[in-house]
């Protein structure tokens, strides 16, 4: 076999993370095809690195496997930094490393190893020693082309990156290097493109998952050059644009592999030729679009909690703009805390909701600058003592619903989030509490029309109701609103429910007229009247998840002593004796826990299951029970803010 | 939408009255109590989920 004959051959490894797409292993095999070279870059398809754990292994194995040399990819080009023994200048001044060359020790061993091996011998067993020639991500690729770039042909680069603040640090860095007035940071795009010969889009923007140019496509004009790392697809966007403009420049670029020494030394005379497409172009201006926000693409979902203020409404137009330049979607929560609302005069009640209502209203406002800007919004508020609680049970919310549909998501998701989209026109914020955090009722407010959904779950919960009313003496009555609020939001249960509960406790009046114990009404009710009261004074003070979570352990307590003593009772079942201490007891009970957490129905079932009383005389009792404390909870739903206000019994 | 949903109040009702007259006496209070639990119990879960 002659020596002509044989091929040198070069093994290479491509180690990233998402990297079987990548074209680097053709572009360069094609490349030592060229240069007489079998150059071949193994690719580890698979078994994925994890984090780089196994980075210090895979580098190790490399030797036993003939490689001679590494390629890396996101996210190693900053995790083998500790693994190198030498780091090249480039390499150092961007703190990312495209191409590790792999040595036994001698700078020069590894051509020594080129040699053998073009010479048919097989290589030496080599000692992981390295010599970092690449660059990559400090901050993204556009860092390293701008590095390529002004080491290279270009006058004056101008940077622009979607955070400006980054596009000042890198241009800093760059004067430093190359000297003043080289690198500017780019603030007028348009200004820029008038001025620049040519283009080198840095940002994945362009490849399959992320569509679209990084910049207006006029700002693009047919005497422009344009170079771009997008690798895929194979022809993208924004050089179609300068294709479709006459731009006969219009190609792919490789600048993450380009000078700084994207290559193994064999290869240096390709970079050298990948060089002379730009060289007979003078490039003298180019605008690098850097914008690694854009190609990280991690937020896709943003949450901004609001509270009503001036700063925070600033903060989501912020919040929007970076949503907007990274094709984000937005969710804006305020929490309505129930212990801000205004006290005294038993207007405290109506205080909350009047917040309810400054939080929608603020909300709208927050929605349309959403819409305005184009970006994919949704608004909601809730009700807790705890704001921080709430928006991190928010923000898993917003986390779960994406994956939940149909009946699912309000089951799982637990809350009933109102799309506001565009068309809301005001953008004011009329949130009465400027710096005061809003506070808020309900799960969620929601403001668009009930769907089909909600038709069918509000029919069956009347019918639920109705069944419960008439045959089971609201046994089952109070849970219509709840079982409503798990798909339709309770402000718009109880405002559809309220006048169907007032005809149907008419009609249940008239249905039940006679038969209900008038002696047991005569305690229940008053008693009623006097535990609505003092829930209206102290609403807000206690907490109704507290209230709830008292009433629900004395209802099954109840439960479970009446399930007890059934057997006992039985032997001496009939009509029990009225006590009037708990007669009292109950009546105050169910009209206190109605007012302040819209669960009066337990405390009454309590006593009249107690009473023994006959089935018929049971239900009528209860329904003209819960009929006169709706009637006495009547002004409050009918005051300014009509139906958000509590829930009947 | 409550006006086009109030047809529906005297279905329930008559609903309501043909199972009470259908459900014996000891049934009827037994379901009642159950009714109260299920009630309690989701009262507590309220107050313990928030």
């Amino acid at each position: 076999m002659s020596g002509q004959n044989i091929q040198r051959s070069i093994l290479c490894g491509l180690i990233g993370s998402g990297i079987q797409a990548s074209r680097t292993p053709a572009m360069h095999e094609q490349e030592g095809e060229a240069q007489g070279l079998r150059y071949v870059y193994k690719n580890d398809r698979h078994r994925p690195l994890g984090l780089g754990r196994d980075l210090p292994e895979l580098l190790d194995r490399c030797p036993a496997h003939g490689l001679l040399g590494t390629q890396h990819h996101l996210p190693f080009k900053q995790q083998i930094i500790p693994l190198l023994d030498e780091l090249s200048d480039d390499a150092r001044a961007l703190n990312a490393v495209n191409t590790v060359v792999l040595r036994d020790g001698k700078p020069d061993r590894l051509q020594h190893r080129l040699q053998r091996l073009g010479r048919g011998l097989p290589p030496r067993p080599a000692r992981r020693r390295t010599q970092a020639r690449g660059t990559a991500r400090r901050r993204g690729a556009g860092a390293a082309v701008a590095h390529a770039a002004l080491s290279q042909k270009v006058g004056t680069l101008h940077i622009r990156d979607a955070e400006p603040a980054r596009a000042v640090e890198l241009a800093a860095s760059l004067c430093e290097r190359f000297g003043a007035g080289r690198a500017l940071a780019c603030e007028d795009l348009a200004a820029a493109m008038k001025q620049a010969d040519g283009l080198i889009h840095c940002t994945p923007t362009g490849m399959e998952k992320l569509p679209g140019l990084p910049l207006p496509a006029e700002l693009i004009e047919g005497r422009h050059w344009i170079s771009e790392i997008v690798l895929l697809p194979a022809r993208d966007r924004a050089v179609a644009r300068g294709s479709a403009e006459g731009l006969p420049h219009a190609r792919r670029g490789r600048h993450g592999g380009v000078p700084g020494g994207g290559c193994l030394p064999p290869l240096h005379r390709p970079r050298a030729r990948l060089r002379a497409h730009a060289a007979p172009l003078r490039v003298d201006v180019i605008v690098v679009a850097a914008a690694t926000v854009q190609g990280n693409n991690m937020y896709k979902h943003i949450l901004m909690p609001m509270d009503g203020s001036d700063l925070s409404t600033k903060s989501f137009r912020e919040g929007v703009e970076l949503a907007k330049a990274i094709g984000a979607r937005v969710t804006a929560v305020s929490v309505v805390i129930a212990s801000h609302a205004p006290r005294g005069s038993g207007t405290s009640m109506l205080g909350k909701h009047v917040l309810e209502d400054a939080a929608e209203e603020y909300l709208k406002g927050v929605a349309a600058i959403a819409s305005e800007a184009g970006v994919d919004v949704e608004t909601f508020y809730v009700v807790g003592d705890s704001p921080h609680e709430e928006i991190v049970a928010a923000a898993e919310g917003a986390r779960l619903r994406p994956h939940l549909h149909g009946l699912a998501r309000p089951l799982l998701a637990g809350r009933v989030v109102p799309r506001q989209r565009g068309g809301l026109g005001d953008h004011r914020l009329p949130h009465p509490g400027a710096d005061r955090p809003l506070t808020g009722s309900g799960r969620a407010g929601r403001n668009d029309e009930m769907d089909a959904l909600g038709w069918a779950v509000t029919a069956i919960a009347i019918l639920l109701t109705g069944i419960s009313k008439a045959g089971l003496g609201g046994a089952l009555g109070g849970l219509a609103v709840p079982f409503m609020s798990m798909w339709i939001p309770p402000r718009d249960a109880v405002a559809v429910v309220l006048p169907i509960l007032i005809v149907m406790d008419m009609v249940g009046i008239r249905v039940w007229r006679g038969k209900a114990d008038r002696g047991d009404l005569l305690h229940l009710v008053p008693a009623a009247l006097l535990g609505i009261g003092a829930g209206t004074l102290l609403f807000g003070v206690l907490s109704d998840r507290m209230v709830k979570l008292v009433l629900g352990l004395i209802a099954l307590a109840f439960v479970a002593d009446r399930l007890l003593r059934r057997r006992a009772e039985a032997a001496a079942s009939g009509e029990r004796p009225r006590a009037r201490s708990f007669a009292w007891l109950c009546g105050a009970g169910a009209g206190f826990t109605s007012t302040l957490a819209h669960a009066g129905g337990p405390p009454i079932m309590a006593y009249v299951l107690s009473r023994g009383l006959p089935k018929e005389r049971f239900v009528a009792t209860s329904v003209f029970f819960f009929t006169a404390i709706n009637l006495a909870k009547l002004p409050f739903y009918l005051g300014p803010s009509a139906c958000s206000a509590a829930t009947p019994c | 939408m409550s006006a086009m949903l109030l047809p529906l109040v005297p279905v329930g009702v008559w609903l309501g009255l043909r199972l009470l007259r259908r459900i014996p006496e000891r049934p009827f209070f037994l379901f009642a109590t159950w009714a109260l639990a299920l009630s309690g119990a989701k009262l507590l879960w309220d107050g313990l989920a928030g």
